[in-house]
């Protein structure tokens, strides 16, 4: 025997001679250990100790002095705790702790260890509890529920909890079976669960249990059971109901076996094959999807995930408010398995930027851009955004303390330390004198690697599906309209007839007030020229009505009869065009995706918007996607976020292409705007209204204008709880925009909601009413801007807009009319010095240059902000009292403090008065909270 | 345990700019809370305040029993807030309701007929000195500070020596 075989050798003896636990105690032996037993130098033990650690059988214990245990001893003893690449460890027993599971308490109930038990998940848990305990032997369950819910983990807390209600012998068995793993082989599928005799099929050289067989006494749990052929599906449902099955190649169904059979499934409730899954098996749980958890739970999964990651690397971690924001924001289809992979990959990232230090440090900027989504997503549901920041403040530190397993097999427990390869594979860099920022890069790619390349196997690819948009009813509804129009006239329809269809029922169903409307004349004809179609159309109509139990206005049997006509022609020509630009890397292309695949090729393009790409380069591409996709009618652009919206009139002159931009884009709109322009044949400004103003009058107002109004007085209301206070102020600020805006006479009343409606129809009879600003929206079709917008800002836009819907004419010219009575009503009372009037004017003036400096658009909110404050900032000036500014002013800031500083000539140059580079600090600060990103990539293109 | 207030402010001006952002900052709030039964009532100052917030922290207007309800109720517990009023009064009126604070920022309180100077922004009347008084017979320390990175000097003192203590 080599001198290398009799070290392993009796390394090995020695270690197999101790128990477990004093094996976790002992960790391994030295050399000097094994050097007296050899009867060898201590030297040449250690030599050949290092050798065997080089060729992956030994590792390495990093203590004083060095330990080595062999790898299949460990192995044996505590599973798959090192990785096969991982050499050297420093300490086994950390490793083991680390990673063992809690000690369940014997007297607690295992299901309170779940978040969410008392939350969401209460009424799932009641239900488990039952199916558990119902005599003799527990109620055979279904868990429905999507990718990454929780299915698996919540079946082995059933088990649990039968063993703590006592159902269920301490030691009896839980197997986990997933039917997808064989599911190109049903009869290996079959022969799994049920086990079969010598000779069954070939092969088959001996007997072999089935899981049924080794699950006796305890619980099965066949995961993605959809999968299950039919043979085997009726095996599964004779074996619950008799307790008896048979072995593949068997007769008679003999054998029986005690089985809580727990089933598990993606699938959609109501598919075909569930169908007859919930008929026989009695109990059916539904998991929540990681949207339908409370706001609290999710948080509280968040810490738990990332105290499991704190755990493993020894560490604690410092985790920003936005990170926890933006990690909840970016969890999709894959629910909690997301997140978990999604909090792993960011752990990695910040343990390998903060290798040093005591503390891993988790920060927005160092988040993948999806995830950086997954934050500005968060900040628009601002319930949402609120709760989350009401349970957690601005910096959170978590530790590995108190996180427990709750199950020891998890398959989305990655399969490898992490964190060991990345301090290697770092520390191996470092000693080649690898740039810092270069080894960086290159870890993060492979840690992405690992736990893509992971995860893939385990969860499943999205399926975005109509099903996600619109209601269930409504599918069902619209296939059963489809069969009756083919069979009526005698045709077939596509399945993106039947896409249309559904969407727009889903459409109408949604819209508030349903109002009758009668036909447009433009429309008329139609009726005699596609009778057939039309008389299909009526058929359509009293089926939905009697399904849905609504009543259907003539003119959306109109739009059905429409449909069928032009169901078959698609061609592109001379229709509006579709631009969807948002930011993000692939947000727009998404939704276009999503479109075409819906609804067919339609003309209809993705601006993409990273947020690191100039807004002047976005800008020519979006000119020059306009350009591309313009058919003659003019293009549509649909933009997530206020700067592109206000570009409207510079993409129109450089492209020279009518152009209407709306700020508001979902996947909803965008299937409506397609909807409209590719089969109702809507021209640009009749999409824009409508999808603007989601009125179902809206779009026939606009095609027929109504005469019978022309001749009466235009008024707007102005709407509060008295009609006095905040009614006449809104009345007093309007007044002099729309002087400015228009000469024709405009009457504004200021109104009471006592009473509204009525007093509003009596208006009516005298008064055309544009629109309506205020509390509480009347019962008028007139677009309506409610305080809050109005103070925004976007007040304006929309009485600008009503205005020139009623065909009035507009002055050129802006007016800033409002915001410089918002400006006035905060700061009149308020100034000791200052003329409020004079100082609004000037201050107005410095706003406009540094919107002009900075390259951004303000909102009146901000414009406000900065009013205010540097109105108070001049009275300070006049005192001498101007404040102190302590914090750090970095390059960056000086170089924004030179565009805020040129911006406030104008300041100097009207009130002779200027201000100290301090105060403008604060300035430049208020600038930089509001448009921190933007400022960021501008100054980067800068340098 | 109640909420943790995490600052007091007496301004006049309330919330306005970025002296508020700078205080937030500075002392972590998650919420800043406006206390005012004359704001409160004001819908289009209410709207116009909430709007003109610092970005990031939500903001309420409530009014002063308003203030004290959800002081002494636990479910706003979670809340780090700052208060801010517009005068000595109302600061009062909110400390006598339970609202339990060790010393009180006084920012600037604007100068009208009622009042006269006594720093260079901050005015008083008789009411105002009544309830600084009252503050400074319950140990509660009267901090002039503009932004939170100022010295502190004590109101206590200029009152004095403007005689009006």
């Amino acid at each position: 025997m080599k001198r290398i075989d009799r070290v392993y050798q009796l390394l090995e003896e020695k270690c197999d001679a101790l128990t477990k636990a004093q094996l976790l105690e002992e960790e391994g032996f030295s050399a000097n250990d094994l050097a007296d037993d050899l009867d060898m130098l201590r030297n040449n033990v250690s030599l050949e100790l290092n050798n065997l650690v080089r060729i992956g059988k030994v590792i390495k214990i990093k203590k004083r002095p060095v330990l080595y245990i062999p790898r299949d001893t460990v192995q044996k003893n505590y599973g798959n705790l090192v990785d096969h690449i991982i050499l050297d460890i420093s300490s086994l027993k950390d490793l083991y702790l680390g990673r063992e599971k809690a000690t369940i308490n014997e007297n607690e109930d295992p299901f309170n260890l779940m978040i969410g038990a008392d939350g969401s998940l209460k009424k799932i848990v009641s239900q488990a509890k039952a199916a558990v305990v119902y005599p003799p032997r527990g109620l055979h369950t279904l868990i429905l529920g999507p990718t990454g819910s929780g299915k698996t983990l919540f079946a082995h807390m059933m088990h649990n909890y039968a063993k703590y209600m006592e159902r269920m012998d301490k030691d009896s068995p839980f197997i986990v079976f997933n039917c997808a793993d064989y599911y190109n082989n049903p009869q290996l599928l079959i022969s799994q669960i049920f086990g079969h005799t010598k000779g069954a099929f070939t092969g088959a050289d001996r007997d072999k249990k089935g899981l049924v067989e080794k699950a006796d006494g305890g619980m099965l749990f066949l995961d993605e059971v959809h999968r299950l052929p039919p043979e085997g599906q009726e095996m599964i449902f004779y074996f619950m109901d008799t307790g008896r099955y048979n072995r593949l190649g068997e007769t008679e169904k003999r054998r029986e076996s005690k089985v809580l059979i727990i089933a598990a499934t993606t699938e959609d409730p109501s598919s075909s094959f569930l169908n007859t899954f919930l008929r026989r098996i009695p109990i059916t749980i539904t998991m929540p999807s990681f949207h339908e958890r409370h706001t609290k739970e999710k948080i509280e999964l968040t810490k738990y995930l990332l105290s499991k990651e704190a755990k493993r690397i020894h560490k604690g971690i410092k985790v920003n408010e936005d990170v926890i924001k933006a990690l909840i924001g970016s969890v999709t289809f894959g629910n909690v398995g997301q997140l978990k992979s999604n909090i792993q990959f960011v752990c990695a990232q910040g343990f390998l930027e903060s290798m040093e230090s005591d503390y891993v440090n988790l920060y927005v900027k160092m988040l993948p851009q999806e995830m950086k989504e997954g934050l500005s997503l968060i900040s628009r549901n601002v319930k949402e955004n609120e709760e989350i920041s009401n349970y957690v403040g601005k910096v959170t530190v978590i530790t590995g303390e108190g996180s427990k397993e709750l199950v020891d097999d998890d398959v989305y427990e990655l399969p490898f330390d992490m964190y060991k390869i990345i301090q290697d594979k770092s520390n191996l860099l470092k000693q080649e004198n690898v740039d810092p920022a270069e080894i960086n890069r290159f870890v993060a790619t492979d840690i992405k690697l690992h736990i893509k390349c992971f995860y893939q196997q385990v969860t499943k690819s999205p399926n975005m599906k109509l099903a996600k948009l619109v209601d269930k009813r409504v599918m069902n509804l619209s296939e059963e309209l489809r069969s009756l129009a083919e069979s009526m006239l005698n045709k077939t329809f596509n399945d993106k007839f039947l896409y249309f269809l559904s969407l727009h029922i889903d459409g109408y169903l949604k819209r508030k007030n349903r109002t009758k409307l009668t036909a447009p004349p433009s429309h008329g004809r139609l009726i005699e020229e596609s009778e057939i179609e039309y008389q299909v159309a009526l058929k359509m109509k009293e089926m939905i009505e009697e399904k849905l139990n609504v009543s259907l206005p003539k003119i959306e049997v109109m739009y059905l009869a429409i449909l069928l006509v032009s169901a078959n022609e698609l061609n592109q020509k001379g229709k509006v065009g579709i631009i969807v630009a948002t930011h993000g890397n692939s947000t727009a292309s998404s939704m276009v995706n999503v479109t075409k695949e819906l609804l067919g090729d339609y003309n209809i393009m993705a601006v993409d918007m990273p947020l690191d790409i100039s807004f002047k380069v976005i800008l020519e591409e979006i000119v020059a996607a306009v350009k591309k996709i313009d058919r003659g009618e003019g293009v549509l652009m649909l933009v997530d976020m206020g700067s592109l919206y206000y570009f409207e009139d510079k993409i129109r002159e450089q492209a020279g292409i009518p152009v209407k931009a709306i700020d508001m884009v979902s996947t909803p709109m965008v299937l409506d705007a397609v909807r409209k322009a590719n089969f109702l044949d809507m021209d640009l400004n009749a999409i824009y209204n409508s999808l603007k103003n989601p009125d179902p009058g809206a779009e026939n107002v606009l095609k027929s204008p109504n005469s019978e109004h022309k001749d009466k007085p235009k008024a707007i209301l102005t709407i509060c709880s008295s009609g006095e206070g905040t009614a006449k102020k809104i009345e007093e600020m309007i007044k002099t925009f729309i002087g400015d805006v228009t000469e024709e006479t405009i009457k504004i009343i200021p109104m009471s909601i006592i009473n509204l409606n009525q007093n509003v129809q009596e208006l009516q009879k005298k008064y055309t009413i544009l629109c309506s600003i205020g509390v509480t929206k009347p019962k008028i079709r007139a677009p309506f801007i409610s305080l809050e917008h109005f103070i925004e800002g976007e007040g304006q836009k929309i009485i600008e807009q009503a205005i020139v819907n009623k065909h009035l004419r507009i002055n050129n010219g802006q007016s800033d009319a409002i915001i410089r009575g918002l400006c006035e009503d905060s700061l009149k009372m308020m100034l000791t010095y200052l003329n409020p009037y004079r100082a609004i004017t000037t201050l107005l003036h410095f706003c406009e240059s540094l919107q002009k400096e900075w390259e951004v658009h303000f909102k009146n909110t901000m414009t406000l902000r900065i009013v205010v404050h540097c109105a108070f900032a001049l009275e300070r000036t006049i005192t001498n009292e101007n404040l102190q500014y302590k914090e750090p002013i970095t390059d960056e800031k000086r170089k924004l403090l030179g565009k805020v500083k040129k911006a406030s000539a104008v300041i100097e140059k009207e009130m002779n008065l200027t201000l100290p580079d301090e105060e403008l600090c604060y300035v430049v600060d208020l600038l930089q909270d509001e448009f921190s990103d933007p400022l960021e990539t501008q100054s980067r293109v800068l340098r | 345990m109640t909420m943790d207030v995490r600052l007091l402010r007496i301004d006049s001006r309330l919330l306005h700019g970025q002296v508020t952002t700078n205080w937030a900052k500075a002392i972590h709030v998650n919420r800043i809370l406006v206390v005012s039964d004359r704001v409160a009532r004001d819908l289009t100052r209410k709207t116009l305040i909430v709007q003109a917030a610092p970005p990031g922290i939500r903001t309420h207007v409530v009014t002063l029993e308003k203030m004290i309800r959800i002081y002494h109720d636990p479910r706003f517990n979670v809340l780090k807030p700052m208060i801010l009023v517009e005068n000595a009064v109302d600061a009062r009126c909110i400390v006598e309701g339970g609202i339990r604070v060790d010393s009180i920022n006084i920012g600037a309180i604007s100068f009208d007929n009622t009042r006269v100077m006594v720093t260079d922004a901050i005015a008083v009347n008789a009411a105002d000195v009544e309830a600084f008084k009252w503050f400074h017979d319950h140990g509660i320390k009267l901090d002039v500070r503009k932004v939170s990175n100022d010295s502190s000097k004590n109101l206590w003192k200029a009152l004095s020596e403007k005689g009006l203590v």
